[in-house]
């Protein structure tokens, strides 16, 4: 349970980060990627492929063509223009959060984000 | 012009984000469960006889690890281990600065959870240091 005056200084912290130009072109970029069935499909793809690719390279059966298909699905996925935005407002916005990271560890003596993040999934 | 405009802007969004993310930690530092975890802490180091079987338990720790990497088993050693640790977690203020540590990391996830249910975007999560996994 959040303490109260905690929770008063979380929503100002929100509406503040809310109304900045980095986090509001992250959401609009994170919604463009939602919105964009033919990235997603061409995301997806990719992802298929590379755990293809992997089992592939275990196996001991991999070929040239798979690599040349490999890298042709990745560069189309990283250079696809709804993808580019998104990076792009993703590292604007980390930047900020970062930042803002960093005043409220050096304040608590410990990092913030690293003890507040769910447990990593291995 | 305009660009101008617009990084001046940013830069001014940017102190308030700033301003406001201290302002939150002062609240957390200001909350009982960081004091808690503070005055644990101070007290666990303060302990000599809490830091002296601490130190003792690491030790048995690292011994039993080396035996481990050389592919060897010391019953003992293990023994001695589960003994400290036994005795490590019992001892009163070590306890204390579990309890104390444990409640604050729920209490940071929680107020981590809240963030991310008001941006729709995991703060901590986008924001921690990248590392190894495990």
């Amino acid at each position: 349970m959040i303490e109260i005056t905690v929770q008063e200084s979380a929503d100002e912290f929100v509406r503040v980060l809310a109304a900045s130009a980095a986090v509001r072109a992250f959401q609009e970029a994170k919604a463009s990627v939602a919105r964009d069935e033919e990235f997603l499909a061409l995301s997806s793809q990719q992802a298929r492929m590379a755990a293809q690719f992997r089992s592939k390279q275990f196996d001991g059966t991999l070929t040239q063509e798979d690599i040349s298909k490999q890298r042709m699905l990745y560069k189309q996925v990283t250079t696809h223009p709804t993808n580019v935005r998104y990076v792009a407002a993703r590292d604007e916005v980390l930047e900020l959060l970062q930042s803002c990271n960093e005043a409220m560890s050096s304040l608590l003596g410990f990092d913030f984000a690293s003890n507040a993040a769910p447990a990593a999934a291995c | 012009m305009q660009h101008a405009k617009q990084t001046q802007a940013d830069s001014a969004t940017g102190r308030a984000a700033l301003q406001a993310a201290q302002a939150l930690a002062r609240k957390v530092a200001e909350s009982g469960i960081y004091k808690e975890f503070e005055e644990a802490s101070t007290a666990f180091r303060g302990d000599a006889a809490a830091q002296k079987l601490y130190r003792a338990y690491q030790s048995a720790q690292q011994e039993g690890r080396m035996m481990q990497s050389w592919g060897s088993r010391n019953k003992g050693i293990e023994e001695r281990v589960q003994r400290l640790e036994k005795e490590l977690i019992s001892h009163p203020t070590y306890e204390r600065s579990i309890a104390a540590q444990e409640d604050l990391l729920v209490a940071l996830k929680e107020l981590n959870d809240y963030l991310t249910a008001k941006l729709g975007f995991d703060f901590a999560d986008m924001t921690k240091p990248a590392g190894g996994c495990c």
